[in-house]
């Protein structure tokens, strides 16, 4: 299945030959190879560089390339190792290494104080997990009063916060999250492991057909939508 | 209930998406042809043995077996014409026994080999 020429190198820029990633990571060169044609898929869906960039990982997660999320920027900045503001086929394995069943439990944990220190001070501060609970609440499309926000966020750091400084360290936040195991469930993604799924989205994805459906569009629609951007 | 917990059930958290895992794995599929029948089942049959699979037929009615056992046993196909006029017919392909991603890989390969024969694909038939 699939076979790296230098053809892939050249048009998939930053881009490492799989069996030099199977190494590095708990990926075997087939689910590489696999996870290629996923990547292919996602970077080539708004513009054809080789490269995923926001609108792109917008478009894969929420099937919206405009749909802007706290949380999906968050991640999206992680995988964006480089700080190029795109993500390359390296940094797409490498991060998602992190999600597999078979990852690094201190990995996880590090990754997810990571995403939740939005400016990245090496602490979540109080502020930060209020932005990030408020984030959610109108996403769900759900309302709570202030008070309420506050008796969550107080109930939290009562447990999480143990100096009590009103911020959460990575020694604090791995207590917590070792006394709340639950937090880690978005962590792992337990179909990474099995290869066959992964070429089973890419038969899905190799059908005309269902190119039709990803974008909404009858036949008449997707004429339209050549004609207008010629891919 | 904690702020963290609250806080992952956001979406944009869930990377399970980029797999659109949502996707039902179907175990059976159809098409239509405007081949006679015979045509139809000596195609299936001429495309399934190099596939390594073992032919059964009885009336218009085809069990292909792959001889060699997958990850779930031996995947074992059921294939079915119905005639729905004349010169009209649907053929039924079914998925009987193993791995159902074995199924889409062996129906991806014989749908390859069955070109000339198929007139409409399932989803075809489901466009409006």
């Amino acid at each position: 299945m699939g076979c790296f020429s230098s053809k892939a190198r050249r048009q998939f820029p930053g881009h490492e030959d799989p069996v030099s990633l199977a190494s590095q990571t708990a990926f075997t060169v087939s689910e590489v190879e696999a996870l290629f044609e996923l990547y292919k898929s996602i970077s080539s869906s708004v513009i054809d560089d080789g490269l995923i960039n926001k609108e792109e990982f917008q478009l894969a997660i929420f099937k919206n390339r405009k749909k802007e999320n706290l949380f999906a920027n968050r991640i999206f900045d992680l995988f964006d190792v480089k700080r190029k503001g795109v993500i390359d086929f390296s940094d797409f394995v490498r991060s998602l290494n992190v999600f597999h069943p078979n990852a690094q439990l201190e990995d996880k944990i590090d990754f997810s104080f990571k995403l939740y220190d939005l400016d990245s001070t090496g602490f979540i501060e109080r502020q930060e997990v209020k932005q990030m609970l408020i984030a959610l609440l109108c996403e769900s499309e759900m309302k709570l009063a202030d008070e309420t926000i506050e008796l969550i966020l107080d109930k939290t750091f009562l447990e999480a916060d143990v100096n009590q400084d009103g911020k959460i360290d990575k020694y604090e936040w791995n207590n917590f999250v070792s006394k709340n195991p639950s937090l880690l469930k978005i962590m792992t993604l337990p179909y990474l492991r099995y290869g066959t799924s992964l070429f089973y989205f890419i038969y899905r994805c190799d059908s005309f057909i269902n190119l039709l459906k990803f974008y909404d569009l009858s036949m008449q629609g997707y004429y339209y939508y050549i004609s207008k951007f010629c891919i | 209930m904690n702020a963290f917990e609250l806080i992952s059930m956001s979406k944009g958290l869930n990377l399970g998406n980029l797999f659109d895992v949502e996707q039902e794995f179907k175990r059976e599929t159809r098409f239509t042809s405007k081949c006679p029948a015979n045509e139809i089942i000596h195609k299936i049959e001429e495309a399934a043995k190099p596939l390594g699979f073992d032919v059964h037929k009885k009336n218009y009615k085809l069990r292909l077996e792959n001889m060699k056992a997958g990850r779930k046993g031996n995947l074992n196909v059921a294939t079915e014409i119905f005639q729905v006029a004349p010169s009209l017919h649907m053929v039924e392909v079914r998925k009987a026994k193993g791995d159902t991603l074995e199924f889409h890989k062996f129906y991806k390969n014989l749908s390859t080999c069955l070109e000339d024969v198929v007139w409409k694909t399932e989803e075809d038939m489901q466009e409006k």
